[in-house]
């Protein structure tokens, strides 16, 4: 059995300005040891998916619809019948078998408590152990993230580190207890290059050694193609395309994701054609169009996606992609 | 390529002093330390390197927000580095700027009309009202955007939008030469890519030279004819964008380089990185000899005594002292 199975997903957030429909029926499901990239512009919806499933929506957001299974256990807010039951049950898992490691490791850590303290919180929390007992996995979990002298820095404060450094400590509280799955939200959008390089390392080190499945939020997709076995391109608050890592780079079937193939550089190759982007922008979700979401910015527009939501269709049993481009129920232009 | 350059930064440096209280002991950031570098007319420069090294500084120094402790700054022939009051301002007319956040880089209270005519005012390209609200217009068409556009204000765009309206801006003047600094790196993919095009289309009709500063390597290599590569306030490689990307020289290019995720599961998964140790030291107390020198996987016991002076290898210039002949 997959370790995490979302079926049907929808999110709404309630503002002032209307409904706002985040995501709408996302389903994907993922294994142990298995490392699942999601790709999307901002706005796309791919972070959204992520809090329901943890369940750290914000105070306007709601799952309306669907259900989530993660190892064995329903975790659906409408599973439990009032909202206490389910912090009670979501707090057991997260930081627990499930862990989120955020991207701004500036804003995440606590500015006035040390290193140490964050990194035992949650190990006591989930485990009935001494704190002498904690802070030596405390230790261990910094040595493990690669920060040398851990034991003089466990007693310092976030602002001695710098930017990759809290990164791996950010990683190391996600690690704390050993989780089933971690989630990673642009771990590595607010680092250079090199340390980019180094922190990616890490999470694929890691995730070898304990089988944990890893989910993969960026919008870059060198970084996906280094580390994800399979990825999920995400639209308009919607999964269009979802494959195999060769599948989705070497035989995309959505034109969003061909055009986003397009507009970035292999820089491998010395190509002096101009890029070819897709022209105008992501659509207000606000008022998401009837059809499919892409139906504004696809050059291949027909009549029948202006209207109606296109579905999936398979071209092989790991890859799936909402377009009526392939589907033979729709009239050829 | 007999042309003259367009810009000639010789030894050019920026210090800022930072020490903390009169007593305390002198501080001093070398944020520019003794950088040089040509741009051709019609070229794009290049300038990549990660945060701290001085990109934005260089930049910005050009452009005269900052002023240099040494060194020179020849645009167009002439030595701009210590220019004052209406010579100064005569300068800025030639040389705009486009900067990184679109969001902080417009002023919320002002139109897009305002916005784009408030360079010709101060400049006083054009003497009536009509004459400017026509170009500012036109320049919204150059740009991408619509005549209608002109009425609204900066909150009512979206990113690429906004940053269309700063390359308008940035055009007002007619100028020669942009200095780029992140433009896209705030961006979406889709919309990047936007916005390069955009930037390679008006250098072409306009016969522009830009100096483009970006972390981001593929879209540097797309967009340059020359990419510079700082370290810790150092150039220590300057060269043609391919070569430099396929045979880099220096150890730091090599390992920087190789830090670049591919777009290409087949090759991003078969790529073995030179992953590099430790992080940028603080420039307020930079290794003595090579800045690279205490990550320098091939650094000797020279290298963290003397400092390398640039070498000319081939069309290239390298500061390493294992290119020393």
């Amino acid at each position: 059995m997959a370790l995490l199975e979302v079926e049907n997903l929808s999110t709404e957030f309630f503002t002032d300005q209307g409904t706002v429909k985040a995501v709408s029926d996302v389903s994907f499901s993922l294994d142990a040891g298995e490392a699942l990239g999601i790709v999307g512009e901002s706005g796309s919806g791919k972070s959204q998916t992520m809090y329901t499933i943890i369940g750290l929506l914000a105070g306007n957001g709601k799952m309306t619809e669907g259900k989530v299974t993660f190892d064995g256990q329903d975790i659906s807010r409408s599973s439990f019948a009032t909202k206490k039951d389910y912090e009670e049950a979501m707090r057991k898992i997260r930081g627990n078998t499930m862990a989120m490691i955020f991207q701004d490791p500036m804003t995440f850590l606590n500015p006035i408590l040390k290193i140490g303290d964050q990194l035992i919180e949650p190990i006591m929390n989930h485990k009935s152990v001494s704190r002498a007992e904690a802070e030596k996995q405390a230790l261990h979990l910094m040595e493990m993230v690669g920060i040398p002298s851990a034991e003089k820095r466990i007693n310092q404060y976030p602002f001695e580190f710098s930017g990759g450094m809290r990164q791996r400590i950010v990683i190391a509280i996600a690690l704390a207890n050993n989780p089933k799955l971690i989630i990673a939200d642009e771990p590595t959008t607010a680092l250079d290059v090199t340390i980019q390089a180094q922190v990616l390392e890490l999470i694929d080190e890691l995730r070898k050694e304990s089988n944990s499945a890893v989910i993969m939020i960026t919008h870059d997709l060198g970084v996906v193609a280094k580390l994800c076995h399979r990825i999920a391109i995400m639209y308009g608050g919607k999964i269009v395309e979802i494959g195999t890592d060769k599948e989705i780079f070497y035989d995309a079937k959505h034109p969003y994701t061909q055009g986003l193939l397009k507009c970035i550089t292999n820089p491998e190759e010395d190509s002096e054609e101009p890029l070819t982007p897709i022209p105008g922008s992501p659509p207000d979700l606000l008022n998401p169009p009837a059809g499919c979401p892409f139906v504004d910015r696809c050059e291949k527009a027909m009549r029948v996606c202006k209207d109606y939501k296109p579905e999936y269709t398979n071209f092989s049993s790991t890859h799936q992609c909402a377009c009526w481009l392939n589907d033979s129920r729709a009239v050829k232009k | 390529m007999s042309e003259k350059p367009i810009l000639s930064v010789k030894h050019l440096k920026t210090y800022f002093d930072v020490t903390k209280g009169i007593f305390s002991p002198k501080q001093i950031v070398k944020a520019v330390d003794d950088v040089s570098f040509d741009v051709m007319p019609n070229e794009t420069f290049g300038l990549v390197g990660e945060s701290g090294c001085g990109k934005t500084t260089l930049g910005r120094t050009i452009v005269k927000l900052y002023d240099p402790v040494d060194g020179s700054i020849e645009f167009e022939g002439q030595d701009i580095a210590k220019i004052k009051g209406a010579k100064l301002k005569a300068f800025r007319k030639d040389m705009q700027m486009i900067f990184q956040d679109p969001y902080a880089s417009l002023n919320p209270r002002m139109t897009v009309g305002e916005i784009i005519k408030e360079p010709m005012i101060i400049h006083e390209i054009y003497k009536t009202e009509e004459e400017r609200e026509a170009r500012a217009v036109e320049l919204l068409r150059i740009v991408g955007l619509k005549p209608d556009h002109i009425r609204r204000y900066p909150a009512e765009f979206s990113g690429g939008q906004r940053q269309r309206i700063g390359i308008a801006r940035a055009l007002a003047v007619n100028p020669k030469f942009i200095v780029c600094d992140e433009p896209i790196s705030a961006l979406d993919a889709s919309i990047q890519a936007q916005v390069v095009n955009l930037l390679e289309n008006i250098q072409k009709e306009m016969n522009l030279s830009y100096l483009f500063i970006a972390h981001d390597l593929s879209m540097v290599k797309h967009i340059s004819d020359k990419i510079g590569v700082m370290y810790l306030g150092n150039m220590v490689e300057v060269g043609p964008s391919n070569d430099v990307y396929h045979r880099p020289l220096h150890p730091y290019t090599v390992a920087l380089l190789s830090a670049i995720p591919i777009p290409d599961p087949d090759v991003a998964k078969s790529k073995s990185r030179i992953v590099l140790e430790g992080e940028i030291p603080s420039p307020i107390n930079p290794p003595s000899g090579c800045p690279f020198s205490t990550r320098c996987p091939k650094a000797t016991e020279r290298c963290r005594r003397e400092r390398p002076k640039p070498i000319q290898v081939g069309d290239r210039l390298v500061a390493c002292l294992l290119y020393e002949k």
